[in-house]
């Protein structure tokens, strides 16, 4: 018999992390058989997560939604099959009358965030755009915090190609894993490593990176500041590095130096935990070799005070001669989707008329607040709030009290079971799209790999099918081209600059290869060098937002009702909540839910494998437990998207700032605390 | 030529991404749910990734009552499936539990190399699919390498290689500095 032939297709993986890697699928007869690495790609190198590499079961899986669904009573179950039409049409007929109703598109919302970051995805709000004026959210919920200690310090973003990170002489890690997060860069940590370099993982958990690296520095969640501060005051000490040179290039110098005379090293040792012999050796290590390349991981500015540490650490790499230097320097955020055109997005908003913003991290709770006129009808998509936002319980609240909620997504998730409609999407494979990294340079193209699954639809297509209908409903009710396809809007988007930025001749050489944005370094080595002291340690913008004017160390506040901080990081085989309908993980997922240290198991009276409640005032959760010699005594680690969403834990408003609540900062998902109970006995 | 085709596992690599476990079903999807490979915890220390052994004295070729296994001339050790009666014999005996049962054909179930990748010249799918470059293939595993001096026959955590000379060697662990939360 012959076999089908099999054809290759060229995809980007769209999930919110840090590799975006590029895929080579392997179709069959109209579907995903196979998905493997791209080795035309810098980064990926042809390689893939464990993620990844199941793609072909995410994909063909028996969960994927496969028509418009209709929901009698919101939350009840009672679903119904309809066509495309009378979805578009039940959808347009609320949009129309709400507009009518307020004389104003404002009681029109919707939510997204990193769901899939493909560029065509800002087709939905490029739909909204087209409306005019309108209730959207705006802000980061994960990074924003370390991004905005980074621009207190220096006024502006550079985190270096990461492939260069192989040409460290010393990596080191602060609360990132990439074993579990970022796998692909662990091969240029192992190249530096052949070549020489020393690995030190800087964590309050013992993790896998954690495990292969050459020095692991265990330390008490939410001090790095101050053990940063420590490591500057003995780099200082030791003379290693010469204060007349810093003098120059800090504005603030004089002062932080008096600080760091000023601090007591008995005292960093007892809050941070990490012994004086330790300290000492990081030392010599940020004194003596070079270059150093520092990586500052998102989970460590997860909580109130983080902005500080962050700050303290980024101090410290300024101050050992490695905040800009070739093949080391500060990585965190290649901030590159914020300098694309975004055309679908931009050139949509023709009526440049004021939206109606809502900072995300409190987006539930804000959008119940607004009236004249209050939010009616929300779309959400790329997203699965009532699982992953912080504050779930009043999700429930604006779930229950809006007049039309519009859920798009793959799976039938958390959030798209409280709407009224649902409408199937299309995965990376059944679209075109575009992408670029928040870590790596690359650009890459995501060809249409097959047709889509059932009735599946992208948001461009949603976004012209439903504009077409609007404007039949109230002609000039929306603005958005409905004539340009997936392949117009990349054209666009490649504009003359992306393809100088990109050394491309157009979008269609990314067929071929993805493309790597030029080198900036000599570019930012210039503003340094225009610019008297460029480093700030001494930000008049910290003190305006409440904070120090000093990148130092400022401790958070406990919870003097619950002693136990909750840290809630990756699952290995989910991303957030997505990948939950991919069989061939089960059987390689932890059949634990928390882990405690065995010291406190011992005290609460559970073994490993027992039932353990982990409580605060927002609700209880329970799980199995393990125990182990390593999680701090005071930590409790719940991994996200088990079965329940751990975040049911922290339905409080929560501050991303002691004091300020800025759209533009992360929120504190790390700073919330429990109490711990034993459990019965599970049946 | 007579190759024995094996393993070179670096423990200091892996971190358990499990890529390499994800990556054979990935390429042998349609005859088994089950990965050949998988990861071992050893104490919490490191990880080892393990599937056949593709051992020069195969224990699972010595116990079969039907004579379905062969060591091939590049050293795979083959199971022939047509001749399997599914008792199990070799399940139990192979001391590094590398065998599968394979519930959709109620047969024993193996690692094959990746055989028919190698014909075309490519690496098996795990050894593809690291990332970290833990679990490398070589052609003649225990021949006179320049690799040789700096790897050993066996890791804690690893059953004894005497028994059934395994197609596998481990580049050892290095001293690691862990300092611990004084608390």
């Amino acid at each position: 018999m012959m076999e089908e032939e099999v054809t290759l297709y060229k995809n980007v993986c769209p999930r919110n992390c840090f590799s975006t890697c590029s895929m080579i699928t392997h179709v069959k007869a109209g579907k995903v058989v196979k998905v493997v690495g791209d080795p035309s790609h810098g980064f990926t190198k042809g390689k893939l997560c464990a993620k990844g590499y199941g793609y072909s079961q995410y994909v063909n899986s028996p969960e994927r939604l496969k028509y418009p669904l209709m929901q009698t009573k919101r939350g009840s179950g009672n679903w119904q099959r309809i066509t495309w039409d009378e979805a578009y049409d039940i959808i347009s007929e609320k949009m129309v009358a709400l507009r009518n109703r307020h004389g104003s598109n404002q009681s029109l919302a919707y939510n997204k965030f990193s769901g899939n970051l493909g560029l065509l995805h800002f087709a939905i709000e490029g739909l909204f755009e087209s409306f005019g004026s309108h209730t959207k959210p705006v802000g980061n919920p994960c990074l924003g915090t370390g991004r905005q200690a980074l621009k207190y310090n220096l006024p502006f973003e550079y985190s270096p190609p990461p492939e260069e990170m192989a040409y460290a002489k010393l990596v080191v890690i602060w609360g990132s894993n990439p074993a579990r997060t970022n796998i692909q860069q662990m091969k240029f940590i192992h190249a530096a490593r052949d070549q020489g370099a020393k690995l030190i993982v800087i964590d309050p958990i013992f993790t896998e990176t954690a495990k292969v690296a050459d020095m692991y520095i265990q330390i008490r969640p939410g001090t790095d500041g101050l053990l940063a501060m420590g490591l500057t005051k003995r780099l200082v000490d030791s003379a290693l590095v010469e204060e007349w040179e810093l003098r120059k290039q800090i504005s603030g110098w004089d002062h932080y130096a008096d600080i760091l005379r000023n601090l007591d090293m008995k005292e960093v040792c007892e809050e941070t935990g990490v012994c004086e012999e330790a300290i000492a050796e990081l030392t010599s290590l940020y004194g003596t070799r070079t270059p150093v390349a520092t990586w500052i991981g998102y989970g460590l500015q997860r909580r109130k005070m983080s902005v500080q540490n962050v700050r303290a650490i980024d101090a410290l790499v300024t101050v050992s001669g490695n905040r800009f230097i070739k093949r080391g320097g500060l990585y965190y955020f290649h901030p590159e989707v914020e300098n694309m055109p975004l055309k679908i997005l931009k050139d949509n908003n023709q009526k440049n008329e004021q939206n109606r913003e809502v900072n995300i991290n409190h987006f539930a709770s804000e959008l119940l607040k607004l009236d004249d006129p209050p939010v009616e009808f929300l779309w959400i998509h790329s997203r699965n709030p009532l699982s992953q936002d912080q504050n779930i319980r009043e999700w429930d609240r604006l779930m229950s009290q809006l007049e039309m909620v519009v859920v798009s997504d793959v799976t039938m998730s958390h959030t798209a079971k409280m709407a009224d409609i649902v409408l199937p999407a299309t995965t990376q494979f059944e679209e075109m799209d575009l992408h670029v990294s928040y870590w790596n340079h690359w650009l890459s193209y995501n060809q249409k790999a097959i047709e889509p699954v059932y009735e599946a639809k992208s948001d461009l297509q949603v976004a012209r099918e439903l504009a077409m209908k609007l404007n039949e409903k109230q002609p000039g009710f929306s603005r958005f081209p409905v004539e340009l396809e997936a392949k117009d809007w990349i054209e666009k988007e490649v504009t003359d600059e992306v393809k100088e930025n990109y050394s491309i001749k157009s979008w269609q050489d990314l067929i071929e290869k993805p493309a790597h944005f030029r080198s900036q370094f000599e570019e930012f080595q210039q503003i340094l060098k225009a610019k008297p002291k460029p480093f700030t340690f001494f930000s008049k913008k910290a003190v305006e937002d409440g904070l120090s004017p000093f990148p130092i160390y400022q401790r958070d506040r406990e919870n003097a009702n619950h002693p136990f901080l909750l840290l809630t990081p990756q699952s290995l085989l989910k991303l957030h909540s997505q990948f939950g309908q991919v069989d061939w993980f089960e059987a390689y997922e932890s059949s634990f839910d928390i882990k405690i240290n065995r010291e406190v198991g011992k005290q609460i009276g559970v073994e490993t494998g027992d039932v353990l409640v982990v409580y605060n005032e927002q609700g209880d959760m329970e799980g199995l437990v393990e125990l182990d010699a390593s999680t701090p005594k005071n930590v409790v680690i719940m991994n996200q998207a088990g079965k329940e969403p751990v975040n049911a834990l922290i339905s409080t408003r929560l501050e991303s700032y002691p004091g300020k609540e800025s759209p533009e900062l992360s929120s504190p998902f790390f700073d919330i605390y429990v109490s711990l109970r034993k459990g019965g006995v599970r049946r | 030529m007579i190759l024995q085709y094996g393993f070179l596992f670096q423990p200091d690599r892996c971190v358990s991404c499990h890529s390499c476990v994800i990556a054979c079903l990935n390429e042998h999807r349609q005859t088994t749910k089950q990965s050949f490979r998988r990861i071992v915890d050893v104490n919490g220390e490191y990880n080892l990734s393990l599937s056949c052994n593709h051992c020069d004295s195969p224990e699972c070729f010595r116990v079969c009552p039907e004579n379905a296994f062969s060591k091939r001339r590049d050293g795979i050790v083959d199971l022939d499936q047509t001749r399997c009666n599914g008792c199990g014999l070799c399940l139990t005996a192979c001391p590094y539990g590398a065998l599968q049962f394979n519930d959709l054909l109620k047969k024993v179930d193996k690692c094959n190399f990746c055989s028919d990748r190698q014909k075309l010249g490519e690496l098996p799918a795990c050894v593809d699919a690291c990332t970290t470059s833990a679990l490398l293939f070589k052609n003649d595993i225990h021949s006179d390498r320049p690799y040789m001096q700096r790897t050993v026959l066996t890791v804690d955590g690893f059953y004894s290689p005497l028994l059934t000379r395994p197609s596998i060697r481990f580049v050892p662990m290095e001293k690691k500095r862990r300092y611990w939360l004084k608390e």
